[in-house]
Protein backbone atom coordinates (compact mmCIF):
# COMPACT_ATOMS: atom_id res chain seq x y z
CA UNK A 1 0.00 0.00 0.00
CA UNK A 2 1.36 3.60 -1.09
CA UNK A 3 1.31 6.33 1.20
CA UNK A 4 -1.16 8.29 -0.44
CA UNK A 5 -3.43 5.48 -0.29
CA UNK A 6 -2.86 4.88 3.63
CA UNK A 7 -3.02 8.94 4.04
CA UNK A 8 -6.84 8.50 2.24
CA UNK A 9 -7.45 5.35 4.44
CA UNK A 10 -6.57 7.56 7.48
CA UNK A 11 -8.80 10.71 6.30
CA UNK A 12 -11.89 8.73 5.59
CA UNK A 13 -11.64 6.79 8.99
CA UNK A 14 -11.20 10.52 10.74
CA UNK A 15 -14.29 11.89 8.92
CA UNK A 16 -16.49 8.56 9.54
CA UNK A 17 -15.69 9.17 13.39
CA UNK A 18 -16.35 13.18 12.76
CA UNK A 19 -19.89 12.17 10.96
CA UNK A 20 -20.64 10.09 14.29
CA UNK A 21 -19.61 12.15 16.81
CA UNK A 22 -21.57 14.98 15.30
CA UNK A 23 -24.51 12.88 14.86
CA UNK A 24 -23.98 11.75 18.32
CA UNK A 25 -24.09 15.41 19.37
CA UNK A 26 -27.11 16.27 17.11
CA UNK A 27 -29.88 15.75 19.74
CA UNK A 28 -28.04 18.17 22.16
CA UNK A 29 -28.35 21.02 19.45
CA UNK A 30 -32.27 20.79 19.48
CA UNK A 31 -32.24 22.28 23.03
CA UNK A 32 -33.47 25.65 23.11
CA UNK A 33 -31.49 28.84 23.88
CA UNK A 34 -32.98 29.28 27.18
CA UNK A 35 -32.34 25.56 28.20
CA UNK A 36 -28.46 25.74 27.36
CA UNK A 37 -28.25 29.22 28.46
CA UNK A 38 -30.09 27.97 32.52
CA UNK A 39 -27.67 24.60 31.98
CA UNK A 40 -24.44 26.91 31.11
CA UNK A 41 -25.52 29.02 34.22
CA UNK A 42 -26.25 26.24 36.68
CA UNK A 43 -22.47 24.97 36.00
CA UNK A 44 -20.48 28.65 36.15
CA UNK A 45 -22.38 29.18 39.51
CA UNK A 46 -21.97 26.01 40.97
CA UNK A 47 -18.50 25.68 40.01
CA UNK A 48 -17.76 29.53 41.50
CA UNK A 49 -20.34 28.01 44.60
CA UNK A 50 -17.38 25.35 45.03
CA UNK A 51 -14.38 26.92 44.45
CA UNK A 52 -14.40 29.65 46.99
CA UNK A 53 -16.05 27.37 49.36
CA UNK A 54 -12.97 25.52 49.26
CA UNK A 55 -10.91 28.16 49.69
CA UNK A 56 -13.06 29.08 52.85
CA UNK A 57 -12.35 26.23 54.63
CA UNK A 58 -8.56 26.28 53.06
CA UNK A 59 -8.99 29.57 55.26
CA UNK A 60 -10.58 28.38 57.54
CA UNK A 61 -7.91 25.33 58.38
CA UNK A 62 -4.99 27.17 57.67
CA UNK A 63 -6.01 30.49 59.19
CA UNK A 64 -4.93 32.41 56.01
CA UNK A 65 -5.98 36.05 55.60
CA UNK A 66 -8.64 35.09 52.14
CA UNK A 67 -6.05 34.03 50.14
CA UNK A 68 -7.92 30.92 49.95
CA UNK A 69 -11.21 32.61 49.35
CA UNK A 70 -10.15 34.62 46.29
CA UNK A 71 -8.00 31.82 45.04
CA UNK A 72 -10.70 29.57 45.74
CA UNK A 73 -13.01 32.15 43.75
CA UNK A 74 -11.09 32.46 40.91
CA UNK A 75 -10.31 28.75 40.46
CA UNK A 76 -13.83 28.31 40.66
CA UNK A 77 -14.89 31.36 38.06
CA UNK A 78 -12.02 29.28 35.49
CA UNK A 79 -13.27 26.04 36.41
CA UNK A 80 -17.02 27.31 35.69
CA UNK A 81 -15.92 29.11 32.18
CA UNK A 82 -14.17 25.45 31.11
CA UNK A 83 -17.16 23.83 31.60
CA UNK A 84 -19.30 26.12 29.75
CA UNK A 85 -17.17 25.91 27.08
CA UNK A 86 -17.10 22.37 26.82
CA UNK A 87 -20.88 22.70 26.87
CA UNK A 88 -21.09 24.74 23.99
CA UNK A 89 -18.13 22.69 22.14
CA UNK A 90 -20.77 19.67 22.70
CA UNK A 91 -23.30 21.88 21.06
CA UNK A 92 -21.24 22.47 18.19
CA UNK A 93 -20.43 26.31 18.96
CA UNK A 94 -17.16 26.10 19.38
CA UNK A 95 -14.04 27.43 17.50
CA UNK A 96 -13.27 26.29 14.09
CA UNK A 97 -9.90 25.18 14.53
CA UNK A 98 -9.65 23.71 10.48
CA UNK B 1 -55.52 33.45 49.90
CA UNK B 2 -52.52 30.93 49.99
CA UNK B 3 -49.20 31.81 49.15
CA UNK B 4 -47.69 30.23 46.17
CA UNK B 5 -44.92 28.67 47.92
CA UNK B 6 -47.44 26.91 50.39
CA UNK B 7 -47.16 23.50 48.72
CA UNK B 8 -43.91 23.44 49.51
CA UNK B 9 -44.05 23.40 52.91
CA UNK B 10 -43.22 20.39 54.62
CA UNK B 11 -45.65 19.02 57.41
CA UNK B 12 -44.92 16.51 59.98
CA UNK B 13 -47.26 13.67 60.30
CA UNK B 14 -45.41 11.22 62.29
CA UNK B 15 -43.03 13.19 64.56
CA UNK B 16 -40.16 11.09 65.85
CA UNK B 17 -36.44 11.60 67.33
CA UNK B 18 -33.15 9.95 67.64
CA UNK B 19 -31.41 12.28 70.00
CA UNK B 20 -31.18 15.27 68.20
CA UNK B 21 -31.81 13.42 64.54
CA UNK B 22 -35.54 14.30 63.19
CA UNK B 23 -36.67 11.54 61.36
CA UNK B 24 -40.44 12.50 61.18
CA UNK B 25 -42.61 11.03 58.78
CA UNK B 26 -43.55 14.27 56.58
CA UNK B 27 -45.75 14.56 53.77
CA UNK B 28 -42.50 14.27 51.46
CA UNK B 29 -41.96 11.11 53.07
CA UNK B 30 -45.04 9.69 52.47
CA UNK B 31 -44.98 10.90 48.86
CA UNK B 32 -41.57 8.91 48.64
CA UNK B 33 -43.25 5.77 49.68
CA UNK B 34 -45.87 6.37 47.29
CA UNK B 35 -43.63 6.93 44.48
CA UNK B 36 -41.33 3.95 45.57
CA UNK B 37 -45.14 1.29 46.12
CA UNK B 38 -46.07 2.98 41.98
CA UNK B 39 -42.93 1.98 40.73
CA UNK B 40 -43.17 -1.59 42.00
CA UNK B 41 -46.40 -2.05 41.22
CA UNK B 42 -45.68 -0.87 37.92
CA UNK B 43 -42.83 -3.42 37.57
CA UNK B 44 -44.46 -5.93 38.51
CA UNK B 45 -47.90 -5.94 36.93
CA UNK B 46 -45.77 -5.35 33.75
CA UNK B 47 -43.25 -8.05 34.25
CA UNK B 48 -45.53 -11.04 35.89
CA UNK B 49 -46.87 -12.46 33.00
CA UNK B 50 -44.91 -11.97 29.84
CA UNK B 51 -46.47 -11.95 27.07
CA UNK B 52 -45.52 -12.05 23.48
CA UNK B 53 -48.01 -9.07 22.26
CA UNK B 54 -47.94 -6.83 25.44
CA UNK B 55 -50.58 -5.64 27.69
CA UNK B 56 -50.78 -2.26 28.80
CA UNK B 57 -48.53 -2.33 32.28
CA UNK B 58 -45.95 -4.57 29.86
CA UNK B 59 -45.86 -1.73 27.73
CA UNK B 60 -45.13 1.30 29.72
CA UNK B 61 -42.36 -1.10 31.62
CA UNK B 62 -41.18 -2.30 28.32
CA UNK B 63 -41.30 1.10 27.29
CA UNK B 64 -39.15 2.36 30.26
CA UNK B 65 -36.67 -0.43 29.84
CA UNK B 66 -35.87 0.03 26.62
CA UNK B 67 -35.46 4.52 26.93
CA UNK B 68 -33.23 4.04 29.88
CA UNK B 69 -31.16 0.74 28.31
CA UNK B 70 -30.45 2.89 24.89
CA UNK B 71 -29.40 6.02 26.89
CA UNK B 72 -27.16 4.06 28.76
CA UNK B 73 -25.58 2.47 25.76
CA UNK B 74 -25.51 5.46 23.43
CA UNK B 75 -23.46 7.19 26.65
CA UNK B 76 -21.50 4.54 27.59
CA UNK B 77 -21.64 1.77 25.04
CA UNK B 78 -21.68 -1.85 25.86
CA UNK B 79 -19.43 -1.79 29.19
CA UNK B 80 -22.28 0.21 31.18
CA UNK B 81 -25.32 -2.28 30.35
CA UNK B 82 -24.43 -3.34 34.02
CA UNK B 83 -25.27 -0.40 35.75
CA UNK B 84 -28.76 -0.23 34.36
CA UNK B 85 -30.59 -1.43 37.79
CA UNK B 86 -28.93 1.79 39.18
CA UNK B 87 -30.18 4.00 36.19
CA UNK B 88 -33.06 2.61 35.44
CA UNK B 89 -33.94 2.81 39.58
CA UNK B 90 -32.45 7.00 39.32
CA UNK B 91 -34.81 7.51 36.39
CA UNK B 92 -38.16 6.01 37.79
CA UNK B 93 -37.53 7.93 41.17
CA UNK B 94 -37.05 11.31 39.46
CA UNK B 95 -39.72 10.83 37.06
CA UNK B 96 -42.50 9.53 39.91
CA UNK B 97 -41.85 12.32 41.83
CA UNK B 98 -41.79 15.04 39.19
CA UNK B 99 -45.59 13.48 38.53
CA UNK B 100 -46.79 12.58 41.35
CA UNK B 101 -46.65 16.39 42.10
CA UNK B 102 -48.88 17.18 39.56
CA UNK B 103 -51.83 15.32 40.82
CA UNK B 104 -53.81 17.69 43.10
CA UNK B 105 -53.38 17.93 46.99
CA UNK B 106 -50.54 16.29 45.68
CA UNK B 107 -46.88 17.05 46.78
CA UNK B 108 -43.28 17.27 44.19
CA UNK B 109 -40.50 16.49 46.55
CA UNK B 110 -38.03 16.91 44.01
CA UNK B 111 -38.80 20.07 44.30
CA UNK B 112 -36.61 20.09 48.16
CA UNK B 113 -33.06 20.99 47.14
CA UNK B 114 -31.69 18.58 50.18
CA UNK B 115 -33.15 15.67 48.64
CA UNK B 116 -32.18 16.32 45.06
CA UNK B 117 -28.89 17.22 46.73
CA UNK B 118 -28.81 13.98 48.35
CA UNK B 119 -29.47 11.71 45.11
CA UNK B 120 -27.26 13.51 43.30
CA UNK B 121 -24.66 12.74 46.47
CA UNK B 122 -25.29 8.92 45.81
CA UNK B 123 -25.13 9.04 42.22
CA UNK B 124 -21.78 11.24 42.54
CA UNK B 125 -20.57 8.44 45.20
CA UNK B 126 -21.49 5.80 42.60
CA UNK B 127 -19.51 7.48 39.80
CA UNK B 128 -16.65 7.78 42.32
CA UNK B 129 -16.72 3.70 43.12
CA UNK B 130 -17.27 2.80 40.19
CA UNK B 131 -14.06 4.74 38.94
CA UNK B 132 -11.71 3.44 41.33
CA UNK B 133 -13.06 -0.27 41.37
CA UNK B 134 -12.35 0.21 37.29
CA UNK B 135 -9.21 2.21 37.10
CA UNK B 136 -7.73 1.67 40.90
CA UNK B 137 -5.32 4.84 41.31
CA UNK B 138 -5.57 6.25 37.56
CA UNK B 139 -9.04 7.17 38.38
CA UNK B 140 -7.04 10.36 39.09
CA UNK B 141 -5.90 10.72 35.67
CA UNK B 142 -9.56 12.34 35.30
CA UNK B 143 -8.37 15.59 36.61
CA UNK B 144 -5.26 15.94 34.18
CA UNK B 145 -6.86 16.30 30.63
CA UNK B 146 -5.74 14.09 28.10
CA UNK B 147 -2.28 15.31 26.31
CA UNK B 148 -1.87 18.18 28.82
CA UNK B 149 1.65 19.65 29.35
CA UNK B 150 3.09 18.54 32.83
CA UNK B 151 4.40 21.89 33.69
CA UNK B 152 0.30 22.94 33.18
CA UNK B 153 -0.45 20.42 36.25
CA UNK B 154 -0.93 22.64 39.47
CA UNK B 155 -2.92 25.13 37.58
CA UNK B 156 -5.14 22.35 35.94
CA UNK B 157 -5.77 19.31 38.19
CA UNK B 158 -7.31 22.24 41.03
CA UNK B 159 -9.54 22.97 38.07
CA UNK B 160 -10.48 19.97 37.03
CA UNK B 161 -11.27 18.93 40.62
CA UNK B 162 -13.29 21.75 41.53
CA UNK B 163 -15.72 21.28 38.08
CA UNK B 164 -15.76 17.48 38.99
CA UNK B 165 -16.91 18.67 42.60
CA UNK B 166 -19.36 20.75 41.50
CA UNK B 167 -21.19 18.17 39.54
CA UNK B 168 -23.67 17.14 42.36
CA UNK B 169 -24.45 20.84 42.93
CA UNK B 170 -25.36 21.78 39.51
CA UNK B 171 -27.23 18.44 38.64
CA UNK B 172 -29.36 18.96 42.19
CA UNK B 173 -30.06 22.38 41.94
CA UNK B 174 -31.24 22.25 37.99
CA UNK B 175 -33.73 19.52 38.75
CA UNK B 176 -34.63 21.94 42.01
CA UNK B 177 -35.35 25.11 40.37
CA UNK B 178 -36.76 23.49 37.52
CA UNK B 179 -39.55 21.99 39.50
CA UNK B 180 -40.15 24.65 41.98
CA UNK B 181 -40.37 27.33 39.39
CA UNK B 182 -42.50 25.05 37.30
CA UNK B 183 -45.31 24.92 40.35
CA UNK B 184 -45.03 28.16 41.72
CA UNK B 185 -46.12 29.50 38.24
CA UNK B 186 -48.70 27.36 37.78
CA UNK B 187 -50.13 28.21 40.99
CA UNK B 188 -49.80 31.63 40.24
CA UNK B 189 -51.51 31.05 37.62
CA UNK B 190 -54.31 29.44 39.33
CA UNK B 191 -54.64 32.08 41.91
CA UNK B 192 -55.32 34.61 39.00
CA UNK B 193 -57.98 32.49 37.85
CA UNK B 194 -59.16 33.04 41.34
CA UNK B 195 -59.03 36.84 42.08
CA UNK B 196 -60.34 37.50 38.61
CA UNK B 197 -63.77 36.33 39.07
CA UNK B 198 -66.27 36.07 36.38
CA UNK B 199 -63.28 37.00 34.01
CA UNK B 200 -61.16 33.95 35.28
CA UNK B 201 -61.63 32.35 32.03
CA UNK B 202 -58.49 33.55 30.42
CA UNK B 203 -56.09 32.57 32.68
CA UNK B 204 -57.90 29.04 32.58
CA UNK B 205 -56.08 28.81 28.99
CA UNK B 206 -53.17 29.73 29.83
CA UNK B 207 -53.19 27.49 33.42
CA UNK B 208 -54.42 24.32 30.72
CA UNK B 209 -51.12 24.79 28.35
CA UNK B 210 -48.83 25.60 31.55
CA UNK B 211 -50.10 22.26 33.10
CA UNK B 212 -49.43 20.75 29.66
CA UNK B 213 -45.85 22.40 29.61
CA UNK B 214 -45.33 21.00 33.55
CA UNK B 215 -46.27 17.53 32.70
CA UNK B 216 -43.44 17.95 29.39
CA UNK B 217 -40.57 19.24 32.28
CA UNK B 218 -41.16 16.53 34.70
CA UNK B 219 -40.49 14.39 31.97
CA UNK B 220 -37.46 16.37 30.62
CA UNK B 221 -36.25 17.09 33.98
CA UNK B 222 -36.42 13.13 34.41
CA UNK B 223 -34.63 12.10 31.32
CA UNK B 224 -31.84 14.88 31.79
CA UNK B 225 -31.14 14.00 35.20
CA UNK B 226 -30.33 10.45 33.83
CA UNK B 227 -28.43 11.57 31.01
CA UNK B 228 -25.62 13.34 33.46
CA UNK B 229 -25.94 10.42 35.29
CA UNK B 230 -24.71 8.21 31.77
CA UNK B 231 -22.54 10.75 31.28
CA UNK B 232 -20.40 10.80 34.72
CA UNK B 233 -20.87 6.97 34.57
CA UNK B 234 -19.24 6.95 31.25
CA UNK B 235 -16.00 9.28 32.67
CA UNK B 236 -16.02 6.77 35.43
CA UNK B 237 -15.52 4.02 32.80
CA UNK B 238 -13.61 5.33 29.76
CA UNK B 239 -11.31 8.38 31.86
CA UNK B 240 -10.51 10.13 28.77
CA UNK B 241 -13.19 9.51 26.27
Amino acid sequence: MTNSQKIKEKKSAIEQKIKKEMKAAQPLKDLSFGATAFRASTDMLSCIIVGTLLGYFFDCHFVTPHYGLIIGFILGSAAGLLNVYRRLCRLGYGFNRH
Amino acid sequence: MESPLHQFEIHRYLPLNIGPLDISFTNASLFMAIAFISIITLLYFGTRTMKIVPGAAQSVAEVIYEFVLNLLEESTGGKGKKYLPFVLSVFLFVLFGNLLGMIPYGFTFTSQLILTFGLACIVFLVVIGVGILKHGIKFLQLFLPEGAPLVMAPLLIPIELISFLSRPISLSVRLFANMMAGHTMLKVFALFTVSLGIYGFSTVIVNSLLIGFEFLVAFLQAYVFTVLTCLYLNDAIHLHS
